[in-house]
């Protein structure tokens, strides 16, 4: 019952997804579909029309960056991966859509399967070429292409136009939607949806989102490789309020260094009075922050996300941290500080990295240790002692079960150390991650 | 997901240059073989005649009826008439170019094809708005009517 509470959410997406083939499947018997090969193709080209638009409609439904979503659907980290799990599972639905109804014609004549793409069968297919070869274009760029991040950003946002065509194609074409009224109405309104959480979130969020205004304090390098960066409200009465472990979307008002918006975790603690974030060099943009200067403006949109250590069952913790992916467990490390009322949490936190000099905050963390008798810290350099794995974990930390395991990090580590945890008998229910990259 | 997108994408380039590639080549086929029949019908209407001709064989043209009997007499694949909602069409050159396959259009050459279009011979289903638009270059003339030929 746990389990469907937590992902009631997502099971209700699925739901969401699959109701058109629901539809289509009883509109007539299932032989009568499936009844030769050129109705398995026009069948199999129908469904994965129809799928795929589904799926592409949540896909820009959870694109919206809504605050509803980031309570009911585990976590915004959690809505984007997943963002980017319907957007490729669509976009791969729609290729094959096309070839499906090709297929019925070559059995008997390949002039006739190539005119069909040559809009000889008209202006309503066409308007679905369009749409896909837009889609073609756009998702290379995404999976394919390393483009700077705000070229991307900008080339992304077409897909909605894509999506637009494509609708209109499905709502024009002779087929399965426009002779069942529930199909049509139920793809018009999760269309009309996909194309109004688009526009909300490409054109009108600048507007209708809450941001904060705040102004930086101070710039601290940490190390050539790092600084530490903070903030106090423009006014106080509007200050940020937050959990330990959320992130936050910025705006740094300094045309000179960058204006793009980029999420970042909170470093520091919401007891305290300014917010703090620490920012590897990583980019184009990450680079630039040593550059900003005292008394620049930022705006702030959030906090999102759901990965705070007491939104988890257990009070015994594992918490696993790659590099950058330390800040959120310090934000949660002061936080159990400075709150008398965690002190029955018991943490052991393995903070890795490549080099010792990495170790940015490792000061701040062996502060809290000393502060809290049941917080113990574990630094781990791969250069040092070689990569970690959950076998030293589970005897350092004296055994897994019964424990939340928390990790944010390098996605490549995440999903190893993951899959070492489950062959050690830990539940996926119990391990928790904070993505900073898809 | 990167490799489920690569799948995809390949597959998709692989099957369209193939059909592309295939239809245009079979077209190009077609093209030639038809190309070929014009010129033996104008040599068999030399032979035939003893004339040399520089234009295709004319038959004088006559007045028909498009009724019943007349359209029963169309009733083979290489001369099929049927009707579909009392318009008669020659569909002899579409047989084989029938997505459901040439066996459902020769079952009613000759004959009154309607309900079987308009049901998919009794599927359940109608053809598509763009299968009724394509039957337009086909069209003889409605039932009854008289026609020039």
């Amino acid at each position: 019952m746990k389990f469907l509470k937590i992902h009631l959410g997502w099971i209700i997406i699925i739901i969401l997804i699959i109701i058109p083939a629901i539809i289509w499947l009883l509109m007539m018997p299932l032989s009568l579909r499936f009844d030769g090969f050129v109705d398995d193709m026009i069948s199999l080209g129908q469904l994965s029309g129809l799928l795929g638009t589904a799926m592409f409609a949540l896909a820009l439904i959870l694109g919206a960056r809504l605050k509803f979503f980031d309570k009911y659907l585990t976590g915004l980290s959690r809505v984007y991966v997943n963002h980017h799990r319907l957007g490729a599972t669509a976009f791969s639905l729609l290729l094959f859509h096309p070839l499906f109804l090709t297929m019925r014609y070559v059995s008997f004549s390949l002039t006739s399967a190539a005119q069909f793409w040559l809009g000889s069968t008209g202006w309503s297919v066409v308007l679905g070429e369009l749409s896909l070869f837009g889609l073609i274009l756009l998702l290379v760029l995404t999976f394919f292409i390393k483009l700077h991040y705000n070229v991307w950003k900008n080339t992304h946002k077409y897909l909605g136009l894509a999506f637009f065509l494509g609708a209109l194609h499905m709502f024009f074409i002779e087929s399965d939607v426009s002779r069942n009224f529930y199909l049509r109405f139920y793809m018009l309104t999760l269309v009309a949806m996909g194309i109004i959480a688009y526009v909300f979130q490409t054109f009108l969020g600048k507007w209708l989102v809450k941001r904060y205004l705040y102004i930086v304090k101070e710039v601290k390098s940490i190390s050539s490789e790092a600084v530490e960066i903070t903030l106090s409200p423009f006014d106080l009465q509007k200050k940020i309020v937050y959990a330990p472990g959320q992130f936050v979307f910025i705006n740094f008002n300094d045309r000179t260094v960058s204006v793009e918006q980029h999420p970042f975790s909170f470093l520091s603690a919401p007891q305290e009075n300014t917010i703090k974030f620490g920012i590897k060099n990583l980019g184009d943009y990450t680079n630039k922050m040593k550059d900003i200067t005292s008394g620049t403006l930022a705006k702030i949109e959030g906090p999102y996300g759901q990965f705070t250590y007491y939104n988890f069952s257990h009070k015994k913790q594992i918490w696993i941290a790659g590099g950058i992916g330390i800040t959120p467990f310090i934000s949660m490390a002061k936080d159990l500080a400075l709150q008398a009322s965690r002190s029955e949490y018991i943490i052991d936190l393995y903070y890795c990295v490549r080099q010792p000099e990495e170790l940015f905050w490792l000061n701040e963390l062996l502060n809290v240790s000393q502060k809290c008798q049941n917080f113990h810290v574990y630094d781990y350099c791969s250069t040092v002692k070689g990569q970690i794995n959950a076998k030293i974990i589970n005897e350092q930390s004296g055994g897994l079960l019964d424990k939340d395991i928390l990790f944010c990090g390098p996605s490549g580590m995440m999903k190893s150390l993951r899959e070492q945890f489950k062959q050690l008998g830990v539940s996926s229910r119990f391990i928790h991650s904070d993505e900073f990259s898809l | 997901m990167k490799k489920l997108v690569a799948i995809s994408l390949f597959i998709f380039a692989v099957v369209l240059t193939a059909i592309l590639t295939a239809g245009l080549l079979s077209y190009e086929k077609n093209k030639t073989v038809t190309s070929n029949l014009s010129n033996n019908q104008i040599n068999s209407a030399v032979s035939t005649t003893g004339q040399k001709q520089t234009n295709l064989v004319s038959v004088p043209k006559q007045k028909l009826v498009l009724n019943l009997a007349e359209i029963s007499r169309h009733n083979t694949v290489n001369d099929c008439w049927m009707i579909i909602s009392n318009s008669i069409y020659n569909v002899t050159s579409y047989v084989y170019q029938h997505p459901g396959g040439a066996n459902e259009i020769i079952k009613f050459c000759g004959q009154d094809a309607t309900v079987a279009f308009q049901t998919k011979d009794n599927r359940g289903r109608d053809h598509s708005g763009q299968a009724y638009s394509m039957l337009t270059p086909y069209y003889l003339g409605d039932l009854n009517q008289i026609i020039v030929q």
